[in-house]
């Protein structure tokens, strides 16, 4: 028992010394934050996204189970406008 | 009270409605029996709890105490036995008046619609009476060939093979704990068995059961990381001085997630996909009948959306300004989930009634539908 004890405490031990710090990972996010702003085309981006979208249709998917054994489930597609 | 606990009561308690009770202790302990069945029927959780404890507790045994001394008024504490011819003496019932008490449970195990094998055990102490006409003798056949016991544990048998047989067989853990309640219900001799298996049989279910839903919490994170990246890089690229911040974090958490999913799990994404069971829930089921085998969910070409946001952006060398900019092949196709729209109701009542006629035909959908379960669609 005490042989899994240390091994537990060596185990923690490792992990909180391997934990990155919290403010140079914050640091590496606001540098990439800045990257992408400083590099992005805001109205570019906006039309990607919007011809993006059109491309979307809603849908709600219909799904039973199979009856006796463990398998694929049946799926069944409904698209806004068709039901 | 759950609806299967209260017909499975009405349908003992009918049983004392066709005797005369000539005498009021007798009757007075059938009162205090009908209020112990009530008691029990509304604190039991769910219909199997119910039956077990139905035997545990004894008043499976007491009610067939109370029905011999109901329908024995002449010899209300002993076994009924031969009446010495002669003036003054009560009539005693031949065996197949006897077994006749039995008749109202019978009917209402037949018209349950799922009890099969009650009803066979029903069928088989009727047919005592084809073997003897000597009340002790009925006796001795009913104890030595365990009748009455049968009919317990055909019963217990019945409502966990019900449950069995409702639940989506993908759902393993569930399943395998109601095929072990049937075995024992199949197979264990005295009540103390009965209770000592049943505890036994839910505590070896429990750990299989953690692991089952812990894998349900894998997929449903993965899912989610991979469809809050469609949001965030959707909002960065509405406004991308607001949400850059967002998106980058979002890409991170996809990163960290994945990275864990394959070091701690040994998963990965196309194993998740190919197990159907996990696959299911990335695709965020919501049930819709009280089956749980009929739900609504995404749609699964989404599943192609969440493999090209994982590989082809989240995990690839692309910048995350690159990755903003690129054009994803295989849209996201949004929900009609009602949650958030109520005016989309109608359409998923129209699912509903698909679903449920996906499952018409199956003796444990006949049965969900009479019972009507409260608060379940």
């Amino acid at each position: 028992m005490d042989e899994v004890y240390a091994r537990a405490v060596q185990t923690i031990r490792e992990v909180v010394a391997n934990t990155p710090d919290v403010s140079a990972a914050m640091a590496d996010l606001e540098a990439r934050r800045q990257a992408v702003i400083a590099g992005g085309d805001a109205a570019s981006l906006r039309q990607k996204q919007r011809a993006y979208e059109a491309r979307q249709r809603r849908s709600i998917t219909l799904c039973v189970a199979p009856d006796d054994a463990p398998g694929e489930y049946t799926y069944e597609h409904f698209y806004e406008g068709e039901l | 009270m759950d609806p299967i606990i209260q017909q499975t009561i009405d349908g003992m308690l009918s049983s004392f409605a066709h005797v005369q009770v000539a005498d009021p202790a007798v009757a007075e302990e059938i009162e205090q029996f009908k209020r112990d069945m009530t008691a029990l029927g509304e604190r039991s959780t769910d219909a199997g709890s119910f039956m077990g404890e139905l035997t545990s507790s004894g008043l499976m045994a007491l009610m067939s105490d109370l029905m011999v001394r109901a329908s024995t008024p002449a010899a209300p504490e002993s076994a009924p036995q031969a009446t010495p011819s002669g003036g003054g003496s009560p009539t005693l019932p031949t065996v197949r008046e006897f077994l006749e008490q039995y008749r109202s449970s019978y009917e209402a195990a037949q018209a349950h619609g799922f009890q099969f094998t009650a009803v066979q055990a029903y069928n088989e102490l009727f047919a005592v009476a084809n073997r003897t006409d000597d009340l002790l003798e009925m006796n001795i056949l009913l104890e030595s060939e365990g009748h009455l016991r049968a009919i317990t544990a055909a019963a217990l048998y019945d409502i966990h093979k019900l449950n069995h047989d409702t639940t989506d067989p993908n759902n393993q853990a569930v399943r395998r704990g109601f095929s072990a309640m049937m075995k024992i219900a199949q197979t264990y001799r005295t009540d103390e068995e009965l209770y000592y298996g049943t505890d036994l049989a839910i505590a070896k279910n429990q750990q299989s059961m953690l692991r089952h839903q812990f894998l349900i919490v894998l997929a449903a994170q993965l899912a989610l990381v991979l469809v809050g990246y469609g949001t965030a890089k959707t909002n960065a690229r509405m406004d991308l001085e607001k949400f850059a911040g967002a998106f980058v974090a979002t890409r991170l958490a996809i990163q960290n997630t994945y990275a864990a999913l394959q070091e701690l799990f040994n998963l990965d994404f196309d194993a998740m996909v190919a197990h159907p069971w996990m696959k299911h829930w990335m695709l965020v089921p919501k049930t819709l009948d009280s089956t749980g085998r009929v739900t609504s969910c995404l749609d699964t070409r989404n599943l192609d959306y969440m493999r090209e946001v994982l590989f082809e952006e989240a995990l690839s060398d692309l910048t995350d300004l690159e990755c903003l900019e690129r054009v994803i092949r295989n849209p996201f196709f949004p929900s009609l989930d009602v949650s958030f729209k109520p005016e989309q109701a109608a359409v998923e009542q129209r699912i509903q009634a698909v679903g449920a006629e996906r499952l018409k035909g199956k003796y444990y959908h006949g049965y969900d539908q009479k019972v009507k379960v409260p608060g379940m669609a």
